[in-house]
């Protein structure tokens, strides 16, 4: 809210710099977020006398002035077509300084010396107008006085933010409440001294409360014979200088006080209100009505409208109607101050979309008791500057009455929640600087709050008001603290970080990307996962949520791809979603990897670099099962629309599934705007946790040496090396520790159909040094095994 | 033979082997050369059978001396064949300054850098880590955190809806309610996770964001504990230096209510650029547990008390990496993820 700081010296004398004043609001929690300065444009600017005027003797359109500025009699060439003798006008003296940093110095204008300008509205950068020199009014400005146009206000706005809870502070007069706290100065009110006229109000209307939940109460006065015209300068700056567009005194007036108490107010032209008759109902389904900014609204029964004997006036708490309207025609005023619950307003609000500075008070909660000081403080207005006459009384339907309550305070309560003590005088001290009113039973504290203070109900809210003028620095941070021995560890975090390190060791990098994304991105690689949906995106693009990580990582690799990185490793770890089966939203953890571009990152003098390939990945998915100790993972083939044929690879690990990889097809490449080939790897972060094996115990080192063989053997090409290794394992028995395959050829030193595969064999006994004698028959039994099975020929 | 003539024979061989050994270019060459002096029918070898002829003085004295030809042929020639062989993978010469061996540098994103930090400094003060649901219900998310239906606190934050009443989480302040609910005192975690709000983009807002959400409640627990935790989290993060402020504030959840600042580590509090010369950064909100959200949990607001606080890490890591544009945390560009 903008505050202007003249406004607040009407209530509060305050004498700090508007620096400190806006250091203040902030740290009592109305925290300043702009100040603005309302000053003259213009310095050395003085009310002068034009004694004589001649015509310049070198140039038609100029003339040559003797002007009176008090101290001296300035000569000064004015070019204005309306300068004449005998005029009060604004002169700038050599050294001023106008609009724009333009400073007058003295100067020849064909041949004749010139000490100063006469000046025009725009030159004051008082207004566009140029059309002549500003004639000043001779009763409003003395010669040789500076130069201030009459009723000009020098201001200091501040832009504060008021907190949702404090709708009392969406007010000058609410947050020089706040200063006088702050600063200990009494509290002035504004003036509402009204000389009422005979006539009687209750003679000329009534009012009719038919939903006394929405509106609790409402109070009205008539302002009989107004004479519309433009408001008192001052007025008009004020609320220019608060944002607020000034349009004639009456108008201005219902907003004047708006911003000087917080009361909406609402003005009626009497005239047009039928049966001189005001009824606060609900609106009728489907009621059309249109309200002042020429909008027509469909109403619901929630809405509640403000009527006359035949029609809605006014959509209650929120916008005026154009059938009632104040114009230039308006004789008498009925003056609405209502109070309206907070609900029903900002249900209305909502719903039409519609935010006013009305609604949003009533939204916050308004101050039933404000109504009628408000009321009279606005006919006090209308009688100065609208030459108003007040009926007598006012009316006041208050069905609800709402009054001040109680709270209980205790005093040793305060440093219990705080951690430092205040006295109890300092207590007091604030409490009444609020305007609370307190009563003191030895720790208890009786504190008595007004309407305007919704926000104060239970003890909690009292010492947050004491602590706010206080200050927080008070409060010594505590440096030790006794805390629980029982510290769980939240193993899944764990797992993750461990995860990030193993998988950032083996050189990814790890990405961020956003949760919410567009219908395609969903549907890239989980065409037939349910996503879940949001109701109101902020665009299409942000329409899902994420359904894989994949996707993400896709978009990582092409963001770079087109900035010219191409050789990626990349891994995320972080929430999928998913429609289950019962249509609700589950949250998955996942972690996936994507490796793309060459085997390196740059590329290398001494060998040519490859292209990063299948096993690579592998090797990668391997090396973690291994960091994690994740033993027994099945490798199993995997059909799946997102891979390349026979490419893809399911974990698993007593045949479940813990995660997948594979190469991704040409179709989901190209969803993705990119190109072959890019591999990928998925797991499931829970799944993978669950298969760590995390009881590691001592197994004996062998103490007789490894006795190690090589069997190269010819197979068929479209053998599996799993089921030869297999084989191998099986008839090899207990001896046997290990087989690896350590080459492989196809090529055209071996028939077409074929493929050459070397094994490393390695035999080990706990017992004994293993002999040749019992290795032979063995080896024997495993080549005969694979010549009868898979038809091989061992290679000499 | 007499001693005297081996001995000079043996000084005759030493220059001889001198002389070969530096004329030898290749590893065959320097092969032969092994050969020719420490084969079986090599030089010193024969030399060794001579020895036979001399007295045990002589024999003495001659075999110290063809000990010492033997090691340092020996030595020689390794040493010869091992630079001959780095040479001829490298042609003439060594050169130390071709490049190493590029491999793929793998790094933490930024902001997982920075929670990092952030988590082990409140992990050193006992705080145990939790973790709630990012598609949350209005309940946990507005109603037990004293934000009831219709109240205008709503409009603090721009929610996005799934369903009715289901909502993206707009903070992570739900989590407090979902350990207090599951938990008894004392409770004091930290709760790090994605948030999601209607923000439109731009350098200092993004829709998808991280938020790290702190909560402790016991018996006794004071605004000066909640000080004195953010003092120490404060140090950590920005060095021993660093001040702390409190300025009072409103949330639903929390009452008293603060937002904190952290002294700006860039001009040392006198005012600059960054803290817009306020000599302060606006770090996030926190405060007491506000008794309503005890309410919601069934805890004795006379017995407990408790603080909670609230950070945002991008935000925290756009200050400690003076990161310009939030955006860039989520481009993913390697240019930007290469620098932490």
């Amino acid at each position: 809210m903008k505050v202007s700081l003249n406004w607040l010296k009407d209530f509060v004398n305050l004498s700090a710099t508007p620096e400190e004043i806006a250091q203040t609001l902030t740290m009592i929690g109305f925290e300043v977020e702009g100040i603005e300065y309302i000053s003259l444009t213009f310095t050395g600017v003085v009310v002068g006398d034009v004694l004589e005027k001649e015509k310049h003797p070198n140039a038609d359109k100029l003339s040559v002035c003797k002007v009176d500025v008090g101290n001296e009699v300035l000569n000064i060439v004015c070019g204005a077509p309306n300068v004449a003798k005998g005029q009060r006008v604004p002169v700038a003296t050599i050294g001023a300084v106008l609009k724009d940093d333009f400073t007058i110095k003295p100067v020849k204008l064909r041949g004749v010396d010139s000490h100063g300008m006469i000046c025009s509205e725009r030159e004051l950068g008082l207004s566009d107008s140029h059309s002549g020199i500003l004639v000043l009014d001779t009763e409003q400005y003395q010669m040789g006085e500076p130069y201030k146009p009459v009723g000009f206000d020098e201001d200091v706005v501040f832009e504060v933010n008021v907190t949702p809870n404090r709708p009392d502070c969406l007010s000058h007069l609410g947050i020089a409440r706040e200063l006088a706290c702050a600063y200990h100065l009494p509290l002035t009110l504004p003036k509402t001294e009204i000389e009422e006229t005979e006539l009687d109000i209750s003679d000329y209307a009534t009012i009719e409360i038919e939903d006394s939940e929405a509106c609790p109460r409402y109070v009205a006065r008539l302002i009989r014979d107004v004479k519309l015209e433009p408001s008192p300068v001052w007025m008009k700056n004020r609320l220019e200088a608060v944002g607020i567009r000034s349009i004639n005194n009456v108008v201005d007036i219902t907003n004047y006080v708006l911003m000087e108490t917080g009361q909406p107010l609402h003005a009626f032209d009497y005239d047009l209100v039928a049966q001189k008759k005001i009824v606060v109902r609900p609106a009728q389904e489907g009621e059309n009505f249109i309200t002042l900014d020429d909008q027509t609204r469909k109403l619901k029964s929630s809405d509640l409208l403000i009527c006359d004997g035949e029609k809605g006036v006014a959509l209650a708490g929120v916008m005026g109607g154009q059938n009632s309207e104040v114009k230039a025609t308006t004789q008498h005023i009925l003056l609405e101050s209502a109070y309206f619950s907070p609900l029903s307003v900002r249900k209305t609000a909502k719903r039409l979309g519609m935010s006013t500075e009305a609604s949003q008070r009533f939204e916050r909660g308004a101050d039933p008791e404000n109504t009628v000081f408000s009321a009279n403080r606005a006919a006090h207005l209308f009688m100065k500057h609208a030459s108003g006459k007040i009926a007598k009384g006012f009316i006041d339907v208050n069905p609800k009455k709402m009054t001040k309550w109680t709270v209980p305070l205790r005093h040793s309560r305060i440093s219990k929640i705080l951690g430092a003590v205040i006295e109890k005088e300092q207590v007091i001290r604030i409490l009444n600087g609020l305007q609370l009113i307190t009563n003191v039973e030895n720790d208890l504290i009786q504190v008595e709050i007004p309407t305007y203070r919704p926000d104060l109900t239970r003890e909690i809210d009292l010492i947050e008001e004491i602590v706010r003028h206080h200050g927080y620095d008070v409060i010594e941070p505590n440096r030790k603290s006794v805390i629980s021995l029982d510290y769980e560890e939240n193993k899944t975090d764990a797992f993750v970080e461990n995860l990030k390190d193993i998988v950032t060791g083996i050189g990814f990098m790890e990405t961020l990307s956003d949760g919410m994304v567009s219908q395609k991105h969903v549907t890239i690689v989980t065409p037939k996962v349910h996503p879940v949906q949001i109701k109101n995106p902020l665009s299409p693009d942000t329409a899902f949520m994420r359904t894989s990580i994949l996707p993400g990582l896709l978009d990582a690799i092409r963001w770079n791809k087109n900035r010219s990185t191409a050789n990626l490793r990349f891994f995320e770890i972080g929430k999928v979603f998913w429609l289950n089966a019962e249509g609700n939203p589950s949250e998955i953890l996942e972690f996936s990897a994507a490796i793309t571009g060459e085997s390196r990152p740059i590329a290398y003098w001494g060998e040519s670099v490859e292209p990063s390939n299948f096993y690579q990945l592998k090797g990668f998915a391997e090396t973690l099962f291994g960091k994690l100790n994740i033993n027994d993972v099945q490798f199993a083939s995997l059909e799946d629309p997102k891979y390349e044929k026979d490419s893809g690879i399911s974990f698993n690990i007593d045949n479940e599934p813990i995660g997948q990889m594979g190469i991704l097809n040409q179709d989901v490449l190209e969803k993705a705007d990119l190109e072959k080939p890019v591999y990928v790897m998925q797991f499931s972060v829970q799944l993978l946790m669950n298969a760590v094996n995390s009881d590691a115990k001592f197994r004996p080192i062998a103490k007789f040496p490894a006795v190690k063989r090589d069997l190269a053997i010819l197979a068929d090409k479209t053998l599996k090396i799993e089921d030869l290794q297999q084989t191998i394992a099986k008839k090899g028995g207990a001896l046997l520790n290990k087989v690896q395959l350590f080459d492989l050829y196809q090529g055209d030193r071996i028939p077409e159909s074929k493929k050459s595969i070397a094994f490393s064999l390695e035999f080990i006994s706990e017992d004994r040094t293993l002999t040749e004698k019992e290795i032979e028959p063995i080896m024997l039994s495993i080549i005969r095994e694979l010549e009868a099975t898979y038809q091989c020929t061992l290679r000499s | 033979m007499t001693a005297q003539s081996i001995q000079s024979q043996i000084e005759n061989a030493k220059a001889t082997f001198k002389s070969q050994i530096d004329a030898t270019q290749t590893l065959a060459e320097i092969e032969q050369l092994r050969i020719d002096y420490l084969g079986r029918k090599g030089l010193i070898k024969s030399f060794f059978s001579q020895m036979g002829n001399l007295s045990p003085e002589e024999r003495k004295s001659v075999g110290q001396l063809l000990n010492v030809l033997k090691t340092d042929v020996e030595t020689a020639i390794e040493l010869k064949q091992e630079s001959l062989q780095n040479s001829e993978q490298s042609g003439d010469f060594f050169d130390i300054s071709l490049p190493g061996e590029p491999q793929f540098i793998g790094r933490l994103h930024p902001l997982s850098k920075v929670l990092r930090e952030v988590k082990s400094c409140f992990v050193s003060m006992g705080f145990q880590i939790a973790q709630g649901p990012e598609i949350e219900s209005e309940y946990y998310n507005f109603e037990a955190l004293n934000i009831p239906k219709g109240h205008p606190a709503r409009d603090m934050q721009d929610t996005l809806f799934v369903e009715d009443e289901i909502v993206l989480r707009t903070h992570t302040s739900p989590v407090q309610v979902r350990v207090m609910e599951s938990h008894k005192p004392p409770i004091r975690i930290i709760s790090p996770g994605r948030c999601y709000r209607r923000d439109t983009p731009d350098a200092t807002h993004s829709p998808t964001f991280h938020q790290v959400e702190g909560l402790c409640v016991d018996e006794g627990i004071s605004f000066a504990d909640l000080k004195g935790v953010i003092l120490t989290f404060a140090k950590k993060m920005f060095g021993s230096e660093v001040k702390i402020r409190f300025r009072p504030s409103f949330f639903p959840f929390t009452e008293p209510s603060a937002e904190y600042d952290f002294s700006c580590q860039m001009c040392k509090g006198k005012g600059c650029r960054v803290c817009k010369g306020t000599g302060w950064i606006e770090i996030s909100g926190a405060g007491m547990v506000n008794p309503a959200v005890f309410k919601y949990v069934d805890y004795d607001p006379e017995k407990y008390t408790g603080f909670a606080f609230g950070m945002g890490l991008e935000r925290l890591a756009m200050l400690l990496y003076e990161v310009n544009d939030i955006r860039l945390f989520y481009e993913n560009d390697v240019r930007f993820l290469h620098q932490f």
